[in-house]
């Protein structure tokens, strides 16, 4: 079921990955590829283990069997801030940033690269307001996290994770506390980040017809195991949905677009 | 018989067995023996004194356990407790200060000073819970600070008076000793009396298990509910408390039992708690007498159960879900140019009156370089040691995302204290470096403690900072026991535990003042480690900081911090919560320059403490750690209800 | 021991300038006619040691373990009086004036009585003052040798010595210390015979009284007594059947300094002849 993109190359591979936690079995034998330049959806019921399956990815949890491999080579190989230059990684919930004010989280993205004890220079500098700027947070540099709201503070999250210039983003349900507009604006700015910087972007997202219209390929687990994996076209169909969350489902084609809505019966 | 019922009822036969054979053990030879004509001295006691002393054990462990049971229904809370949430310290602190300075009305008032006491704390602490939503940790760690603070205001007090001192010791240590069956009888009374208050609460709190809100939709008047099962808990330990003293951890002990025995839905549980907790404290005070037989010292039972009780914070942590909180809510002003200056000109303005600014014998104010060779050590002393302390609170502080983490918190300083106990008892006389050296072993040896207890947990702080409190209140058990003795020694220790800077000798005050430099360059180099860290563990990990590593170096570090500035200042002076807190008011926000102007107010506060504590009494000389900590508790609760607000 | 050649001029001149960090030698230093020019919890003087008063002008130190030194180097003392319970600040009164380290109230293997009169004569010949010694000592044996005389009627009575700390814990004074060491000069015994420890007292539970199975006992309860201790005791049965409480065998004694030295032994060995001489 591997289907490796072959012109951009692969960032992440996963090779029969399984995780039991107390005797339960979270992931078995997950064997899946992701490649740069595209955004790829993973998706699947609650407690499918997307979120898990992330994490594992992103080194927050250790695989118990099987081997996770970015570019060709074991993640626990790299060093941190090594791995943190090639990855990063955004939780569901990444908090209200402490009492950092925005250009300070976003700042933060500059870590891997400075680390503990090397200059902040005026590169980092204006990497950190490129960032600020694509996330359309100019204006809001001096203000605490906290007192944003949320869809603003998401955006400065992704921020750091922009300014962190890394070539793959993992990011667990980056929309879920936003409005539709500003869910397509987020996607949107993510699909073109991974388009014209060939990022390899992995999200877990709930909502399938959101995943059919802005991501490249679509990973869908059951129970812990891979249910289907494609292009939109051939996740969202009756068939393969059923299959994924177990109800009927209908698949319209919104009029005027090649993009398949997939809805209960 | 199901393997169920085997295992729930198993433990109960082995309790039961077992009272009947330590009951037997006391009881059966004063019973047996020939009856002396006139007075017989055997039967008058076991009349009199033992059999009072085993019903008042019965009553006082069934009153504090249903408490403990209450607390934990009401509160949710698997660690809530009359010990825990400082309710028994506010009634002891309360009878202290009554007990020295309205000695004539105590008699009769005895049960309404503990009834204000405890209702003080017990209303502070839960308007403090109700403002972070009664999170489970955070009411505790509120209650043991409290109760921790209570304790040692209780015995700073009682050193000051320190001929006097014992009476109040043995109150703090709970004697059980009877000489008549008054106590148990109004004890028991009033006991009962509460006990039946309980009886309408126990459907409505059945039903809020249910949640909330389910709870009121079914009719239940959820304040007032609560409301009602606090005051009868506060009530029935406050009671004990002025009746017999300070009984700790029985009150945790119990309805942990219960819950481990299967005692589900709150009449099982309230009652299961309450008997297991009287059969505990009866057991318990059996075998002290018996062991009292040997020795014949004084044994205070209070003491003893608060010693073996509080490992069993430790055994707990596992069960409680914790998950890594962020600092946050309130946010800091801007930085503020004016504030930041006031900040740096704090520290030599300070320093410059603590060293020319005294009085003379005669107690008239003396300005004047005469004194400055006495007083400069102690200048160096109090700043090198505020200032460690301030830089150990920021690390701990960051590390653990909780604006209450302090060294004092942490328990590095009970430990330093516990060493010097085993030094003055251990050794006949122990010289002052031998005293430090124990210190310093004790204070290392805790900071092992942690990191190895919460090796598995990945150093989650809140599990840290809860098991050095939990050390913390196992070193305050101890030392009561020891002072209760009122074995001379108990003396010294409390002399040190007060937080002198007397003992600053030049040579050690420079020492102090370059290892303050030496530990603090390291925290100032791992500034952006320590600015990421409080995103929490998994967004710092995901940014390439070495989260692990990083967070047991920065541990070392504080505990370094704090163990060579507790033994120069004493363990208890909350000046590492303080200092990191004005800072952040000050505008400084980044981990830099929060470290450096934690260290600057840190340093000037320990200083300000030091110079008031030497002026103001003079020539009587009050410990700095206690002026610190005197200036320390009203912030730390300003604090708490500041952070709530938001 | 050559105390003549570690005098200083002053001390030899006769007007020692002398500091006192404990209250049992503070009041030796009174009964060797030398005013101390500062001492250690002066303020409580009145109320624990009662007699000899003293002097108006001495200097108030603040607490004994940290004597105020801005006023210790304003006093510019000749000695420093410590007992070994100041061990740990030795070193740091050194540099002050130089310090006299006397064994008085700890147990070192000899009777805490003789610890105090050789500590009475180590002192006195420091700063020169063996006849005024010689004369206390004297007193001190004449005194001894009367209240034995007084009290031959009642020669070998026991009496238990108590402090009450509230109404149901006591401390008592036994072996080894110095109430009990004149006790057995004036001819009467301690009625507790369990062993303490190195100290000569223990706390109890007060029915612990009980264990005192002498007949004859008295009780000497001494001040302070925390307000209402008798009140409450009695009203237990225990200790209304209690022997050594009944009111004829029980008498409450003004304040006696526990860890004191001869003075204090005298004024023990006075109150405890009045009290059981008055005694039918």
């Amino acid at each position: 079921m591997v289907t490796p993109d072959e012109a951009a190359g692969e960032a992440f591979r996963l090779e029969g990955v399984g995780l039991t936690v107390a005797r339960a079995t979270i992931l078995r034998d997950v064997t899946l590829s992701f490649p740069r330049a595209r955004v790829t959806a993973l998706v699947g019921h609650n407690g499918s283990g997307k979120s898990t399956l992330l994490r594992i990815m992103a080194r927050q949890v250790a695989a118990g069997t099987g081997r996770v491999l970015y570019d060709a080579h074991p993640v626990a190989d790299f060093v941190e801030r090594a791995f943190a230059r090639e990855v990063a990684w955004l939780p569901q919930d990444p908090g209200t940033g402490a009492d950092l004010t925005v250009r300070e989280v976003v700042a933060s993205g500059r870590y891997p690269w400075h680390g503990p004890l090397g200059r902040f220079t005026d590169a980092d500098r204006q990497r950190v307001e490129d960032a600020l700027a694509a996330v359309h947070l100019q204006g809001f540099g001096e203000r605490p996290l906290a007192t944003l709201s949320g869809g603003e503070r998401q955006r400065a999250w992704l921020g750091m994770l922009i300014a962190q210039d890394s070539k793959c983003l993992l990011l667990d349900e980056p929309t879920a506390a936003l409005d539709i507009a500003h869910q397509v604006e987020v996607l949107s700015l993510i699909r073109r980040l991974s388009h014209d910087h060939g990022l390899a972007v992995v999200i877990v997202m709930h909502d399938i017809n959101m995943a059919a219209r802005f991501c490249d390929l679509i990973h869908a687990l059951k129970a812990g195991e891979v249910a289907a994996s494609g292009p939109p076209a051939r996740i969202v169909t009756p068939e393969v949905l059923h299959r994924i969350y177990g109800i009927a489902m209908d698949v319209l084609v919104q009029p005027g677009r090649d993009v398949p809505i997939a809805c209960v019966r | 018989m199901t393997w169920g019922m085997t295992r729930r009822l198993g433990p109960i036969l082995v309790l039961a067995l077992g009272i009947a054979l330590l009951l037997w053990l006391l009881v059966a030879a004063p019973l047996s023996a020939q009856a002396a004509p006139g007075y017989d001295p055997v039967k008058m006691r076991l009349y009199h004194s033992t059999l009072p002393r085993l019903a008042t054990a019965v009553i006082a462990g069934f009153a504090l356990s249903l408490a403990g049971a209450l607390f934990q229904q009401v509160l949710r809370n698997p660690l809530a407790s009359p010990t825990t949430l400082g309710i028994s310290a506010g009634a002891h602190l309360a009878l202290v200060v009554a007990t020295l300075f309205f000695p004539a009305h105590l008699g009769l008032g005895r049960d309404a000073v503990a009834l204000l006491g405890s209702a003080l704390v017990a209303g502070l602490i839960m308007a403090l819970g109700a403002r972070r939503g009664f999170s489970p940790l955070s009411l505790v760690l509120s209650g043991l600070v409290v109760s921790l603070w209570c304790g040692a205001l209780a015995a700073i007090l009682a050193y000051l008076n320190d001929r006097s001192m014992v009476s109040l010791f043995i109150w703090g240590a709970g004697s059980l000793s009877m000489q008549s069956w008054q106590i148990p009888l109004a004890l028991g009374w009033k006991v009962g009396l509460l006990a039946l208050c309980c009886l309408p609460l126990l459907r409505p709190l059945s039903l809020m298990d249910l949640g909330d809100g389910a709870a009121a939709s079914l009719g239940v008047r959820l304040t007032r509910i609560r409301l009602a099962a606090l005051a009868v808990a506060v009530a029935l330990s406050a009671l004990v408390t002025s009746a017999v003293g300070v009984i700790g951890f029985i009150g945790l002990v119990a309805p942990v039992l219960a819950r481990l025995l299967g005692a589900r839905g709150s009449p099982v549980f309230l009652l299961t708690s309450g008997l297991i907790g009287a059969a505990l404290l009866l057991v318990t005070d059996t075998a002290i007498q018996l062991a009292a037989g040997q020795f014949s010292d004084l044994l205070p039972t209070g003491a003893i159960t608060a010693v073996f009780g509080s490992p069993l914070l430790l055994v707990l942590l596992p069960r409680l879900k914790i998950r890594h909180r962020v600092i946050g809510g309130a946010v800091a002003p801007p930085q503020r140019m004016p504030r930041f200056a006031l900040v740096l000109a704090a520290l030599p303005l300070m320093v410059v009156v603590a060293v020319l600014l005294g009085r003379d014998a005669g107690g008239a104010w003396v300005m004047g370089t005469e004194m400055a060779a006495l007083r400069l050590p102690r200048v160096m002393t109090a700043l090198a040691a505020g200032a460690m302390l301030a830089v150990a609170g920021v690390l701990l502080q960051r590390l653990t995302g909780n604006e209450m983490a302090s060294p004092e918190v942490l328990g590095i300083s009970a430990g330093a204290t516990l060493g010097l106990a085993a030094s003055l008892f251990v050794l006949a006389s122990p010289g002052l470096p031998v005293q430090l050296g124990f210190a310093g072993a004790g204070a290392c040896a805790v900071l092992a403690v942690i990191l190895l207890a919460t090796r598995r947990t990945a150093l989650a702080p809140e599990r840290v900072l809860l098991a050095g409190i939990a050390l913390g209140a196992l070193v305050d058990a101890l030392s009561g026991l020891l002072a209760a003795t009122g074995d001379p020694r108990a003396l010294a220790l409390l002399r040190w535990m007060s937080g002198s800077t007397y003992n600053a000798a030049p040579g050690s005050a420079m020492l102090l003042c370059a290892a303050a430099v030496a530990l603090a360059l390291p925290a100032l180099a791992a500034r952006r480690w320590l600015d990421l860290l409080p995103l929490g563990p998994a967004l710092a990990g995901a940014l390439g900081v070495p989260v692990g590593r990083a967070r047991l170096g920065l541990f070392a570090l504080a505990g370094a911090l704090s163990a060579v500035a507790t033994l120069g200042i004493g363990p208890l002076s909350f000046v590492g919560l303080m200092a990191p807190h004005l800072a952040r008011e000050a505008g400084l926000r980044r981990a830099l320059p929060q470290t450096v102007g934690a260290a600057l107010i840190g340093a000037a506060l320990m200083v300000g403490a030091d110079w008031l504590g030497r002026v103001l009494l003079f020539p009587w000389q009050i410990p700095a750690g206690l002026v610190a900590a005197l200036m320390g508790a009203p912030f730390l609760i300003f604090l708490l209800f500041r952070r709530g607000r938001t | 021991m050559a105390p003549a050649a570690l005098l200083t001029p002053a001390l030899a001149a006769g007007a020692p300038r002398v500091v006192s960090l404990d209250y049992g030698l503070a009041s030796t230093l009174l009964g060797l006619a030398v005013t101390p020019v500062g001492i250690s919890e002066l303020s409580g003087w009145r109320d624990w040691v009662v007699e000899p008063a003293m002097p108006p002008k001495v200097a108030e130190l603040g607490i004994s373990t940290e004597p105020n030194l801005e006023i210790l180097s304003a006093l510019a003392p000749d000695l420093i009086l410590v007992t070994p319970w100041l061990d740990a600040q030795i070193p740091r009164l050194t540099q002050f004036a130089p310090v006299l380290r006397l064994e008085t109230f700890i147990w070192t293997g000899r009777p805490i009585l003789d610890a105090c009169i050789a500590a009475t004569q180590t002192l006195a010949a420091r700063i020169g003052r063996e006849a005024e010694a010689r004369h206390l000592l004297a007193d001190m044996e004449a005194l001894f040798a009367d209240c034995r005389a007084r009290l031959a009627r009642h020669a070998g009575r026991a009496v238990v010595l108590a402090h009450f700390w509230d109404a149901r814990h006591v401390r008592i004074s036994a072996d080894p210390s110095l109430f009990n060491d004149v006790l057995l000069r004036i001819g009467l015994r301690n009625a507790w015979t369990e062993p303490t420890g190195n100290w000569g007292f223990q706390t109890l539970p007060v029915e612990a009284l009980s264990r005192v199975t002498d007949p004859g006992a008295m009780l000497l309860v001494f001040d302070p007594l925390p307000p209402g201790t008798f009140e409450t005791l009695d009203r237990s049965p225990l200790w209304r059947a209690l022997p050594l409480a009944q009111p004829e065998r029980i008498r409450r004694m003004p304040p006696v300094l526990l860890l004191g030295m001869v003075n204090e032994a005298m004024r023990f060995a006075r109150l405890v002849t009045e009290a059981v001489e008055a005694d039918a």
